[in-house]
């Protein structure tokens, strides 16, 4: 959802084309005052359009940016968090052990207080892939945010006392959360990671006064748990009957089905509804649980005050990869009907399968599913009954060994949140390049021990390069430019109104880039490489600042943040093989990194 | 024609199958830290008495797995069937620490993996107890240390049950495996410390 009524008339009419003139003093007449200079939650907004209207940096200036403070953490992990700022404070959440920050923007640096969890050290052994946090959000006077061992926390925005904490999972049963939450109108909406250890997904209500759960809605099993009802209207008919979470499955295969929640969730205000995406179906193996696997890797619109389920898409039915639905879905609105006709209400999700999703917001309907990268995996998406096609030839087999499956495991584009430009109308996607081999084993579900069932060795994609910055034209239906870069592009990015666009490289670059043509106008080296999500806002001194967490890790950057062993091509689920060379470019890394324009 | 006939009167002792040991805990562990604090120690019962590493290499039942190829390669199954390779992957690691490697949390006597697996440890090994038979939990002590080179070559693994990865047990360069502080919070130490380079030369192991 992205309310710029003055953009509706040419968001869409771009068709692939740069927009030479804009009018941008009519733009920032249309912002939603106060709100640019503050960043709240994780993805900006609700609909996870990243787009900031703060105009001071410009394609012009941007290579006088100056580095204007750091901050450093103390934790050596992979930082995937995108820091807050509210008022004239800054809340930065650290990996494992899950550290609060606040740090006083009017004395840039110093530490106002810091909160400890207290989270339990065995989740660390339960975390797929390093113990990563993507950030926090807050609602009046209260910073929430996630814990590695599954809990939930509301901690005083002022204080840094905790209000509450809910324990959301178990990780005994290997459930963790690395998700930043959202908050609507008094409630916290919380996922669930364990998608390797046959976690059985579901999204976790909680009231933010005082932490009850409200209401769970799961992704697998009886359509009572899943909280899907009189309201559902999936637009497919392989959604549509009754009980699907249980007949697409094995007998009882469910209660261990995965479809995990630990993307960024959305939340369209005119219609009150939800939206997110689940995440692979438990054991990686196919083999082993014959069917469609619902409601894993599909994405959910959901009541936002009562949970129901009002539609639902699968973007793989059956997932053969681990290609996990749970990328962020953009709520926009474009004119994919024509120039002439009104612009349409739609969800973009940049899929892990190499898909540009663009659905109809209201029904569901995909409306177009583009490849975005290089293909082997399936052979494209069928509009007409909405499946994904599979490719024979790919399909995985127990003791079988299928080589050259793009996209590998990771995707084609990973947790790694793209951005919105109204003004430019282009999307901006940092994704991976990797391609894999593919082996089905046996697997047997020990709970709180990975259910993988799979053998896999990534490696970089055809044109060696591992990692791409890429801007796309929604309505044309293309790339308009790509920036490739050595490494998987793991970190986040940022659009504003001054046309530019940030993003972090794996081998220690932050990169500002002009978003109409992708030239790089200012490049800064940091300590660590970057996996985290940029950030813009305005300081108390009324200037435009941006900030950054550096710090290798992730599944990415597991072979450095975990000293993993690159001799074994499998280690980290097979990621090793694709950065083997990882180590000599960035060692662990802790630090905040804050710019300005001199 | 003689002579090879005569060579193979020489051929080295094996057991094929190692006697199921009749204790759930071995009698002595080797303690991770050989500081003990004193004098009382020279007085306590001579039950709980510290052991050095030196006699336990002595001690002849965990290191019997390590030259015993049925159990390795009965380790190797166990391995991938009790999800070791989920974390650990086929020895690089993963969500768990490498075992290809000579850097050992807790200590790499055949006991003290043992004990790892049986009891777990803090910063997320589970443990099995009651999960594994006793046997076979040695079994996966044998192929775990053999994966870092630890096991005879002879009767090691020689290849993969599936897509090749790391290097075969059997042909993995022997560790010389050291205890080393486990990175929490702080900076890791070792491997990837180091300052950046531009090159692309391999890392050597243990460095």
């Amino acid at each position: 959802m992205y309310r710029f009524s003055k953009f509706r008339a040419w968001v869409g009419g771009a068709l692939g084309i740069f927009l030479p003139l804009l009018n941008s003093t009519s733009l920032s007449a249309a912002e939603p005052a106060g709100d640019d200079g503050q960043w709240t939650m994780a993805t900006k907004d609700y609909g996870n359009v990243r787009f900031s209207g703060l105009d001071q940096i410009n394609t012009q200036n941007a290579k006088s940016l100056k580095l204007s403070w750091t901050f450093s953490t103390g934790v050596f992990r992979g930082q995937e968090a995108a820091p807050l700022v509210v008022g004239n404070t800054m809340y930065v959440v650290t990996p494992f052990p899950n550290y609060l920050y606040a740090l006083d923007l009017n004395k840039p640096g110093t530490v106002k207080w810091k909160y400890d969890p207290k989270a339990e050290a065995a989740a660390k052994g339960e975390a797929c892939c390093d113990w990563v946090n993507r950030g926090a959000a807050y609602a009046e006077g209260r910073i929430f945010y996630n814990t590695l061992d599954a809990n939930t926390v509301a901690v005083d925005a002022a204080s840094g006392k905790e209000i509450w904490k809910t324990k959301i999972g178990d990780i005994n049963k290997g459930e963790t959360i690395t998700m930043a939450p959202m908050t609507v109108k008094g409630k916290v909406y919380v996922g669930i990671s364990g998608g390797e250890f046959g976690v059985r997904g579901r999204l976790t209500c909680v009231s933010a006064a005082d932490g009850k759960i409200l209401w769970r809605a799961y992704s697998c099993g009886p359509d009572k748990d899943c909280l899907i009802g009189p309201r559902f209207h999936p637009f497919y008919d392989s959604d549509k009957g009754t009980d699907l979470g249980v007949k697409t499955w094995p007998p009882g295969h469910w209660k261990i089905g995965g479809g995990t929640i630990w993307g960024f969730l959305s939340y369209d205000p005119e219609t009150n509804l939800l939206f997110y995406g689940m995440g692979n179906p438990g054991s990686w193996n196919p083999d082993l649980r014959p069917g469609d696997n619902k409601w894993s890797c599909g994405c959910f619109a959901r009541d936002a005050d009562t949970g129901e389920a009002v539609w639902y898409y699968q973007w793989s039915p059956h997932d053969e990869f681990d290609h996990d639905g749970i990328n962020e879905c953009m709520l926009l609105e474009l004119k994919v009907d024509g120039p002439d006709k009104p612009a349409r209400k739609v969800l973009v999700h940049p899929g892990r399968t190499g898909y540009m999703y663009v659905l109809d917001r209201a029904t569901g309907q995909v409306l177009s599913a583009d490849p975005f990268t290089r293909i082997t995996a399936s052979k494209g998406v069928d509009l007409k009954s909405g499946r994904s096609i599979t490719n024979e030839e790919k399909r995985p087999r127990i003791g079988k060994v299928i080589r050259d499956v793009q996209p590998a495991s990771p995707g084609a584009k990973d947790w790694q949140p793209s951005a919105y430009s109204p003004r430019t109308g282009l999307l901006y996607v940092p994704h991976q390049n990797l391609t894999c081999d593919y082996e089905a084993v046996e697997a047997n579900y020990i709970a709180g021990t990975p259910y993988l069932g799979v053998n896999e060795r990534m490696y970089a994609g055809p044109g060696g390069y591992r990692g791409k910055f890429m801007a796309w034209d929604p309505v044309a239906r293309k790339e308009v430019w790509g920036i490739k870069e050595n490494f998987p592009v793991w970190s986040g990015t940022v659009v504003t109104a001054g046309d530019v666009a940030f993003y972090g490289t794996m081998d220690r670059h932050f990169k500002c880039v002009n978003a109409k043509t992708g030239e790089v106008l200012w490049d800064f080296e940091t300590d660590s490489g970057i996996i985290g999500q940029p950030v813009t806002f305005k300081g108390p001194d009324g200037k435009q600042y941006v900030a950054v967490l550096a710090g290798v890790g992730g599944w990415a950057g597991a072979i450095v943040a975990g000293q993993l062993d690159p001799r074994d091509p499998s280690a980290a689920l097979g990621f090793v093989n694709a950065v083997k060379d990882l180590p000599d470019h960035t060692k662990p890394g802790d630090k905040l990194y804050v710019f300005a324009l001199p | 024609m003689t002579l090879p006939a005569a060579l193979s009167c020489k051929r080295e002792e094996r057991s094929f199958r190692v006697a199921p040991p009749f204790v759930e805990m071995p009698e002595a562990i080797p303690y991770n830290n050989r500081v003990r604090p004193g004098p009382f120690a020279t007085t306590t019962p001579s039950t709980s008495q510290p052991v050095s590493v030196e006699r336990l290499s002595h001690e002849p039942f965990g290191r019997q797995y390590l030259i015993n190829a049925q159990a390795l390669s009965d380790g190797q199954t166990l391995y991938g069937a009790f999800n070791c390779s989920g974390c650990h992957a086929n020895g690089g690691g993963g969500m768990g620490p490498p075992l290809l490697d000579n850097k050992w949390f807790y200590g790499a006597e055949p006991e003290q993996v043992y004990v790892s697996i049986l009891e777990g440890r803090p910063n997320g090994m589970p443990s099995y107890r009651g999960r594994i038979p006793d046997y076979q939990m040695w079994e996966l002590v044998g192929y775990v240390l053999s994966l870092s080179g630890q096991a005879s070559p002879n009767a090691a693994a020689g290849r993969s049950e599936h897509m090749t990865t790391a290097l075969p047990p059997n042909s993995t360069p022997r560790e010389k495996p050291e205890v080393v502080p486990q990175p929490t919070t702080g900076p890791a130490t070792g491997k990837t410390a180091t300052q950046p380079t531009t090159t692309s030369q391999p890392r050597q192991n243990g460095q």
